[in-house]
């Protein structure tokens, strides 16, 4: 506050030459102002800012709370909304009501972003109704996030299996297959294992489908279903000696389960072991025409077989000859009429008769006690008969024939 | 008491400390804003409005905020870029407590009326995009 004039004037009207002084503060003047006074103010004036500040630091706090909380609230109002769709969604794919599904869960996945489950299912609920490309480019999104995810390998791998591209269906079913299951679920995991087993039979890929059942048989549980299951796939993959395995172990638990007595003896038979199969196919109740027929087969080589061990020699003799007769009464019958179109063969068959002829004649010695060295001849002169009917297309083969042949192969002569 | 250099020095980082005080303000009021429109725009339409609703609510709506901007809070309109020049030029910065107050509720009642509608576009574009052609 500056001074008044007065107090610049001394006695008499004549101007002081004493410096001004402050009227507020007392403090005398300098260029013209005081400067405590403008101090003061200035100090009065930060000190009202820093008051300001923290009233406006303290509603911030206050804002940042209240705002906090009402995003929270908002967030949990959208999960429940999105809740509400995506169960409508569900049960509207369940009723196959396909494009409202689509629609409900496309809602949901628009309200909640971050949950995974919803976009799964939408691309379920897509893929169902036919859209396979956004169904794709949902999955693949997805997958790009959790690369391991099972779920989402799995219908992936479906997708690809409907576009009939095998390489990229089997790279997604193993994807799924080794990727991060929860410990809950080995079954599903084992159901996933067999849908590519099956898929891959199906597409002549034999020997993906054996390493897939190998690991599948390695874990498997007990159960007599699931033991049956893997021992019928094994025979479809063409590994007769698992399949068996199998099927023994499911009969140990359930010992009249046909459809294991059936193929148990199916695999037994081929496997060349006629005996076992024979046990087996008679066991089964309500046979099939497959397996009488696989049961008939079985009966006739062990009937044929004049190399079986615990034969005499009389009956070894007695069956080398039946087998020789049929099997040439067979080429007689190709040899006779005339006129039929089989002389680039005839030679081969006549020669073939006439060592027939002194086979039969060597075993009908007296001298012949079942030599090994005549049976083994027998029985390949046999095979070769009949593969040379074979050849020449000398009428169906019957039982026998076909008895005689496996007879051959169990040891060794069927090869060409 | 602090000398005048020193006091001066204060005052520039508290007008420092105050713009980023009224920045965080400012992105919280922004927050807050679009939540509050949210929960209008759940409160009038629920989870599946019917076609009258989604008719209805905005009209009506729209109408209301028009009689509370004539006649509760008429500061409140316009953009509020001239009225606050105005206020800054001519009543020293003064706004009253009521415009800003006003200019919330009148803008999420107008915004949440009118989201579904602000969405279906959109949508309606998204799902046909997505379709197989």
């Amino acid at each position: 506050m500056l001074s008044s004039d007065s107090n610049r004037t001394g006695a008499a009207g004549e101007p002081s030459t004493a410096p001004g002084r402050c009227l507020g503060c007392g403090t005398v003047l300098t260029g013209g102002g005081c400067p405590t006074c403008a101090d003061n103010g200035l100090y009065r004036f930060v000190h009202r800012e820093i008051l300001l500040l923290l009233a406006l630091g303290a509603i911030a706090g206050t804002l940042f709370l209240l705002t906090r909380a009402a995003a929270a609230a908002n967030r949990g109002m959208r999960v429940r909304e999105a809740a509400v769709w995506f169960d409508l969604g569900q049960r509207q794919l369940q009723a196959r009501r396909l494009e409202e599904a689509v629609t409900s869960l496309r809602r949901a996945t628009a309200i909640d972003r971050d949950n995974g489950g919803y976009r799964l299912r939408l691309a379920e609920a897509l893929a169902a109704s036919g859209h396979d490309g956004a169904a794709r480019q949902v999955l693949l999104e997805l997958r790009g996030r959790a690369p391991e995810d099972p779920d989402i390998n799995t219908s992936l791998a479906r997708l690809e299996v409907r576009r009939q591209d095998l390489t990229a269906a089997v790279r997604y079913y193993e994807n799924a297959l080794y990727g991060s299951w929860p410990a809950d679920q080995p079954t599903a995991r084992r159901h996933l294992r067999v849908e590519l087993i099956r898929y891959l039979l199906a597409h002549g890929e034999q020997r993906g489908a054996l390493s897939q059942l190998l690991v599948l048989s390695a874990n498997l549980p007990e159960e007599v279903p699931l033991q049956v299951e893997t021992a019928q796939l094994f025979m479809s993959a063409g590994d007769s000696r698992r399949a068996l395995e199998h099927f023994s172990q499911a009969l140990r638990a359930d010992r009249d389960n046909a459809v294991a007595l059936a193929g148990a003896g199916e695999a037994a038979f081929n496997l060349g072991d006629y005996s076992r199969a024979r046990r087996y196919l008679r066991a089964v109740p309500r046979p099939t025409e497959r397996i009488r027929e696989l049961s008939t087969l079985a009966d006739l080589v062990l009937s044929s077989d004049p190399l079986m061990p615990g034969l005499r020699w009389e009956e070894r003799r007695r069956r080398l000859l039946a087998g020789l007769t049929h099997a040439t009464a067979r080429l007689e019958s190709c040899l006779l009429p005339p006129g039929r179109d089989i002389e680039s063969s005839r030679g081969v068959m006549d020669s073939l008769k006439q060592e027939a002829i002194s086979l039969t004649g060597t075993a009908t010695a007296g001298r012949f006690r079942g030599a090994p060295e005549v049976l083994e001849r027998g029985v390949d002169l046999i095979s070769r008969v009949e593969r040379a009917a074979d050849d020449a297309g000398c009428g169906a083969r019957a039982n026998v024939d076909r008895a005689l042949s496996l007879v051959a192969r169990r040891y060794g002569s069927d090869e060409p | 008491m602090a000398s005048s250099q020193q006091l001066r020095l204060r005052e520039n980082q508290l007008f420092f400390a105050l713009t980023i005080l009224i920045g965080v303000l400012a992105g919280l009021s922004a927050v807050l804003f679009t939540v509050a429109i949210e929960r209008t725009s759940h409160f009038f339409f629920g989870f599946a409005p019917s076609p009258a609703r989604l008719f209805l609510v905005p009209m009506l709506v729209s109408v209301g905020t028009g009689v509370l901007l004539a006649t509760v809070f008429p500061q409140a309109r316009g953009s509020g870029v001239p009225q606050t020049k105005a206020a800054f030029h001519l009543h020293d910065g003064f706004i009253p407590a009521r415009v800003p107050f006003g200019k919330l509720l009148t803008g999420v009642l107008c915004i949440g009326s009118a989201i579904p509608w602000a969405v279906k576009v959109p949508r309606f574009r998204s799902e046909r995009a997505s379709r197989p052609s």
